[in-house]
């Protein structure tokens, strides 16, 4: 045990002596797992809004004055994409919309005549088939017009595939960086511990006993990280959720009031940023003393 | 014990040279050895064998129980906890005092604390440095600095101790100071083998001399020394 504290403090001992270098690759390593954290979450939030807007996957088919309801209906359930129909009349449709303006009623009560059009509420089970159902929704004889939410939905589709590509990349990127960085780190250590290095062998020091000092450097200095880019994402993504949520009702509309929030996920973003950091730290390490402290 | 057969070392880079020749030697426990030879005679490469920095192209080499042509990497270090090493330029860890130079070798090999605590300041009076034990090696005399050096190779209590010209570096009137300090090393039964082309030095403690040339041994007995032995 004793042997167990005297190598961490060495190994710390080591983090000081070669501050410079540690603090660079600290400052990388912090980066690197910030952006890929932050794209991660990102990754997940496009998720849940995709889950939400799937949810409210209606197209809503209006249909001419003069149009044949009870056909356009058969025509509709009939296709393989409906899941459901919801049939509102003009009537319905114009009582729903004097609700929704309840603080304009004069203007819709006193009107000439009813401009609702008649609607069916489709709802199709496959939401990656929405824009084929509205080109064949708007083919249907006696359709006035079709609306789909089908641009936000295919809009969050490719953030999320941006953020999924820009999170791999990153991941590859940055986590060869970091691992270049850091054996690159415990290399000049070694080097400005390479007569202390060169002592411990002449005296027997074990291979192990003078590797795990510089182990511990990189281990510390990747966890060290681990905990700083926890830290800033919680900062960058609390700020950006308050940012958004301030106008809750619109980011609600369309799907986004779920979003995650921090404090749901802060101890696996905590665990998963040390996990990294560690893991990026050891690599570095185990490379660099193989290749700077053969025996 | 120490002994080599039939050793041969050739190195192959800069045209290949031949370091030793052919060396048959065996030093009993003990014993204290001087060896000497001009420059480039293979004294060093001698010594770097005994210690294992370099494994025999040919031969055996045998030091304190371990056959050093066979041994396995993994054993090597257990085997120089066996064995003590001097050098001409100290070799002292400039961000540690005196003390901790010298408790640094138990500390790396895992003694206990409560060794170190007494076998540091035990080696540091042997070689009277106890009131420096807080200074820095950069502070010290080359004399000073050879006697930490000499305080760590004993520190672990070696069967054998190696000494690469260990006065090289050192005031002509200090370096009998430091043969001495071997000397009495030796009498508590290590044995100690030092390399030297300080003539000298040699004339003035006698003992043992082997007398390398052109990687081979071409003297090896007792001379008489100018000094009463102590
Ligand atoms: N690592 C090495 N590679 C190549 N040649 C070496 C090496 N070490 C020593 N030699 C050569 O071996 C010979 C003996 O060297 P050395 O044992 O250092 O001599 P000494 O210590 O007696 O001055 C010299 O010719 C030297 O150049
Ligand atoms: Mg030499």
């Amino acid at each position: 045990m004793n042997n167990f504290t005297y190598l961490i403090k060495q190994g710390i001992r080591s983090v000081w002596k070669n501050r410079f270098m540690s603090f660079a690759s600290l400052c990388i390593m912090t980066v690197s797992l910030i952006l890929v954290g932050m794209s991660a979450i990102v990754m997940l939030d496009c998720g849940i809004i995709l889950d939400n807007v799937s949810d409210k996957n209606e197209i809503s088919v209006y249909l001419n004055d003069d149009a044949d309801i009870k056909h356009i209906g058969e025509v509709l359930k009939s296709n393989t994409l409906t899941e459901k129909v919801d049939f509102i009349s003009s009537e319905e449709g114009l009582k729903k919309m004097i609700e929704q303006y309840s603080e304009q009623k004069e203007l819709f009560e006193n009107l000439p005549y009813n401009p609702v059009p008649a609607t069916y509420m489709v709802t199709i089970n496959d939401i990656d088939k929405m824009s084929t159902a509205v080109q064949q929704f708007k083919a249907i004889d006696g359709v006035y017009k079709v609306n789909a939410p089908m641009d936000f939905a295919s809009f969050i589709k490719d953030l999320r595939t941006t953020f999924t590509i820009i999170g791999i990349v990153l991941i590859a990127a940055l986590g060869t960086v970091s691992i270049i960085i850091i054996s690159n780190t415990t290399r000049l250590s070694v080097f400005a511990r390479r007569k202390e290095i060169a002592i411990m062998r002449i005296v027997g020091a074990t291979n192990s006993f003078i590797k795990t000092p510089f182990f511990v450097e990189g281990l510390f200095i990747g966890l060290l990280s681990g905990i700083l880019s926890w830290f800033v994402t919680k900062l960058i993504y609390e700020n950006l959720f308050n940012l958004f949520t301030q106008n809750l009702g619109m980011w609600n509309a369309l799907g986004m009031g779920d979003i995650l929030q921090f404090s749901q996920i802060e101890w696996y973003v905590l665990a998963a940023c040390c996990a990294a950091g560690a893991i990026l730290g050891a690599i570095g390490t185990v490379l660099s003393t193989g290749k700077y402290l053969k025996v | 014990m120490v002994e080599l057969k039939n050793v041969d070392v050739h190195f192959k880079d800069g045209g290949g040279v031949d370091a030793l020749n052919g060396v048959n030697l065996r030093i009993e426990d003990g014993e204290f050895v001087f060896i000497v030879g001009d420059s480039g005679a293979g004294k060093s490469t001698l010594l770097k064998l005994l210690t294992r920095e370099i494994a025999p192209t040919s031969g055996r080499v045998f030091v304190n129980g371990y056959n050093l042509a066979k041994i396995k990497n993994k054993k090597i270090p257990y085997f120089r906890r066996s064995i003590g090493m001097i050098f001409q330029d100290f070799r002292l860890i400039p961000d540690l005092n005196v003390y901790d130079n010298v408790a640094f070798v138990l500390r790396v090999t895992n003694k206990s604390k409560k060794t170190i605590r007494h076998r540091v300041p035990y080696v540091l009076n042997l070689v009277k440095l106890v009131e420096r034990a807080k200074a820095y090696p950069d502070t010290l005399s080359g004399g000073e600095k050879q006697r930490v050096a000499i305080a760590r190779a004993f520190a672990s209590d070696p069967k054998l101790i190696i000494a690469d010209e260990p006065t090289a570096n050192i005031d002509p009137a200090l370096s009998y100071d430091i043969v001495k300090l071997l000397k009495e090393i030796n009498k508590c039964g290590t044995t100690v083998i030092m390399v030297t082309h300080e003539h000298s030095l040699v004339e003035y403690f006698g003992g043992r001399i082997v007398s390398l040339k052109n990687g081979e041994v071409i003297f090896d007995e007792y001379v008489e020394g100018e000094a009463q032995d102590e």
